[in-house]
Order: structure tokens, then sequence, then C-alpha cells
């Protein structure tokens, strides 16, 4: 309801969904990392597979020689050979 | 390098490597308290993240609570770079010293190079720089290279110019010497041809001939004074002279005569190459060639490169053809006149063209007479002490 409510608010404001509503958003460049914004944690790493913790959920990257460029608060930059992302909402 | 690696390599960063069970939680709990890591690697099980210096001492309880073991295996930035050299006085003092002497040493002359000079000898310049400062071992600070210039212009009058500048260690000093325009000495004139004087006209010295005179090669024309002050004979001395020519002509003169026949055949040209396109066959024994081209590529590189034409051989015969004794005239006269022509010099005045004609059976002899009037006044400079001075 509240979520609802938010989502028609942001529409009539005119205001990034992603902000009013605590998403998360993934910026993919290419083949090459992942940009993860407003993300909530690292839950697993490997080489092979990151998963990152979201707001409402978790998103999976699958790739190789997948490296944490940086990770901070708000973002997170992983760079490797991206192959797969995916998103898991709870 | 990012602006994170650069604050890194500038306040000192570390590579830590993390075994334990867990590193992510590690990764999250410094995320949390807000510590920059950067550039998180997993490789053969262990977690590896670089972080600032001054972080690292902190992030230790958060391994203990992730109940993970840290360790540094990189040390990067200057931080370190100084306290490497920090721990060798040595090395710091012997540096130190060397640099003070490197730049004491810059400041010397150790080398003086001369330009310019073809006169002047290399070494009598140097001893005139060396007299004022300027040698090998001096100092820089204390040579001034306007007073040098000043010294090294005035010992030595031959030179107009001159520029003393410093290229690091090494002192260059720049002469032009002066260039004297070629004066003859003070002298007679004299006739350098026949001729019957036409005019003179005196600026300095006494006048020896006057107009209607007939004077020859060598003669004095204007004397020059040297009574009462030296002064050589400076004026002009035109006269009427001639110039002789003669021309032969023969009466009878082998010409070459066409035939009707003559073959044809295509020519390539590339570059210095020639190729027959067709063979030529039996040639003529005497011939003329005539060429025309073949446009068959247009304009460009392909048109310039390879070039095709049509070279046609006339066939000649050589013929004895009698010439009228008119024409052999006109024909010896034009001849005569045009090598008159090639011979006469720029200032000459041509007046007119005399002809006499002479011949036998077989040619006739034209002689051609051109009148001009010249200038035939030469500067013949005095020999002595006299000569020279100016």
């Amino acid at each position: 309801m509240r979520r609802k409510f938010r989502m028609e608010l942001s529409e009539i404001l005119e205001l990034p969904m992603d902000i009013s509503l605590d998403l998360p958003r993934v910026v993919i460049v290419g083949d090459l990392g992942v940009l993860i914004s407003n993300h909530r944690g690292l839950m697993q790493y490997s080489p092979d597979r990151i998963v990152v913790g979201v707001g409402a959920g978790q998103i999976t990257i699958s790739g190789d020689n997948l490296e944490i460029e940086e990770v901070g608060k708000e973002q997170m930059a992983v760079r490797g050979i991206i192959k797969f992302v995916e998103m898991n909402t709870a | 390098m990012t602006l994170r690696r650069l604050i890194g390599y500038v306040l000192g960063s570390v590579r830590v490597q993390v075994r334990g069970k867990h590193p992510e939680r590690l990764v999250n709990l410094c995320v949390c308290s807000g510590f920059p890591i950067w550039d998180i690697a997993l490789i053969d099980n262990n977690l590896y993240f670089s972080t600032t210096l001054a972080k690292y001492r902190e992030i230790r309880p958060l391994a203990r609570k992730a109940m993970c073991a840290p360790r540094i295996v990189k040390r990067i930035g200057i931080p370190f770079t100084i306290g490497k050299v920090r721990r060798r006085p040595v090395f710091i003092v012997v540096s130190t010293i060397l640099l003070i002497v490197l730049f004491w040493l810059s400041g010397s002359v150790w080398a003086i190079s001369v330009k310019g000079n073809t006169k002047v000898s290399r070494g009598d310049i140097l001893q005139v720089a060396s007299d004022n400062g300027l040698k090998i071992g001096a100092r820089k600070s204390h040579i001034s290279t306007h007073s040098l210039q000043q010294a090294i212009a005035i010992a030595f009058p031959e030179i107009s110019w001159v520029y003393v500048r410093f290229q690091g260690t090494l002192a260059v000093i720049e002469i032009v010497e002066k260039v004297r325009p070629d004066v003859p000495g003070p002298g007679d004139i004299v006739a350098k041809k026949d001729g019957i004087v036409e005019s003179v006209l005196v600026l300095s010295g006494v006048p020896v001939v006057q107009p209607g005179e007939t004077v020859k090669k060598g003669d004095l024309l204007i004397a020059g004074v040297t009574s009462g002050g030296i002064q050589g004979a400076r004026g002009s001395v035109t006269a009427k002279t001639w110039y002789e020519v003669i021309a032969e002509e023969p009466l009878s003169r082998l010409e070459r005569v066409r035939t009707s026949r003559k073959k044809e055949v295509k020519v390539a040209r590339i570059g210095d190459n020639e190729f027959l396109l067709f063979p030529l066959g039996t040639m003529f024994e005497w011939y003329e060639i005539e060429e025309y081209p073949i446009k068959v590529f247009g304009k460009g590189d392909v048109a310039s490169a390879v070039e095709l034409f049509t070279r046609v051989f006339f066939e000649v015969q050589w013929k004895w053809t009698e010439v009228s004794i008119e024409e052999a005239v006109a024909r010896a006269q034009a001849r005569g006149k045009r090598a008159i022509e090639d011979r006469l010099p720029s200032t000459a005045k041509l007046i007119d063209f005399t002809y006499e004609t002479s011949g036998d059976a077989e040619s006739v002899l034209v002689r051609v007479v051109a009148s001009t009037i010249e200038e035939i006044g030469e500067l013949a400079p005095w020999l002595g002490d006299i000569n020279g001075g100016w």
C-alpha cells in the first residue's frame, strides 16, 4: 500500500522511481563491468559469481575473472567478463 | 590511474590479504564503517584488497569480528619510499652532496665555442676572452657578457658584430667579420681596345686624349694625379670601335629529300624503357623520324606512367642542290650579323653594319663589319705602395 502510494506520488511529482522507492540502479557496461547503486552489501564473492544484496532481494552477476573495483556505502563497481546479471526479488 | 589510486599513492596504501571462511563479511564491515577499499579480488581462496595506510590498523578489529586474518602483502606509496630512504642516511647525504656539486659545477664554463671566424684566429679570440674572465672553469655569474663583447670588438677591428651567450656549461662566442667591398686602388684609365675617341668625361685626373683621336689598346686615356695628394683617374671614355666577321657560304649544298617510302611502328614507353608493339622489319639506310602520341588511358597515373605513340620513319636521300648567289650572300650576311651580335658587349651601342662580298665558283665570302660606340676605358691600378690603400 505504502509502495503503491510512493509510486503514484513519484509519478505525479515526476521523481525518479529508484530514489523515491529506494530501489537499486544497475548499469551494465557491455560485458566489461557492472555498476550497482544503492546496494546493501556483498553477500557472496567468487571469481565467477558475485551476489550483491539490494533492498528487496539480490543481484547475481555471473562471469569470469570478476573483481570488485570499488565498493562504498552507495555504490559497487564490478569488472571482469560479464556473462549474466540476474535480479531476484524476495 | 584513478583519483583514489593517486590519493592512495600519495598518502600510502597497502595491499591486504585476508584469510578466513567469510571474507565478504569483512568487506561489508569495512563498507559500513566507511573505510575506503578497492581492487577486491579472490585468488586461491584468499581475498585481496587495497586500502589506505591510515585505515589498515582500524580494520584489524573488524577482521577479528569477521573471523578473518588480514596480512599486508605489499606497501605502495610515497610514505613507504620516504621510510626506505630514511633508513639509509648515507644515501641521503651522498645524494645531497652530489646534487650540490652538480648544481655548483653547472654554474661554471666547461667549454668555449667560437663561431663565424675566418680571418681572426680562434686562439686570439680565446686569449682576449680569457683576459676578460671567460676561460674553462670560470663562474658564469662572474662573467659580464656585455663587457666581454665590447672587449672582443675593440681588440679585433676586423669584427663587425660579436655576441656571447651561455648554453648550459658551454660559452658560445658568435662573431661576424667585416666584408669589405672589392674596390680597386687608384690608377690611370687606359684603353681596353682600339677605336676613335668619341667623348671624354673626366671626374678626376688629367685627360690625355681628345675626341677624334685614334687610340690603341693599352693607350693612356685619363692620367691619375700623384702630386699634391694621391688622386686616381676616374671618368668615362667612349669610342667608336669595330667588330669584324668573315662568313663563307657554298653555292651548292647537300640536302635531305624525303622519298615517298615510310614505315610506321607502335611504341609503348614505360618509364625510360621502350617496347615495340609490332616488329619493324628491314630499315631504310637514311631516314627521318616523327612521333605522334596515341591517347588511350586519358588522364591519370596510368597515362603518365605508360605512353603510347606512333613512330614514323621517312626514307630520305641526300642530294646536291644549287644555291643562287643572292641567296648565298644573304645567308652569309645573316650568319655574320648573328656572330657579331653574339660577341657584342651589352653596353655597346650598335651603329651600322657594312658588308664586302667576294667569292669564286664554289662559294661566296662576306666580310661583315659592325660599327659600335662603347666604353673603352678601364682602370689600370698603380703598382707599389700607393696601390691598395683605402
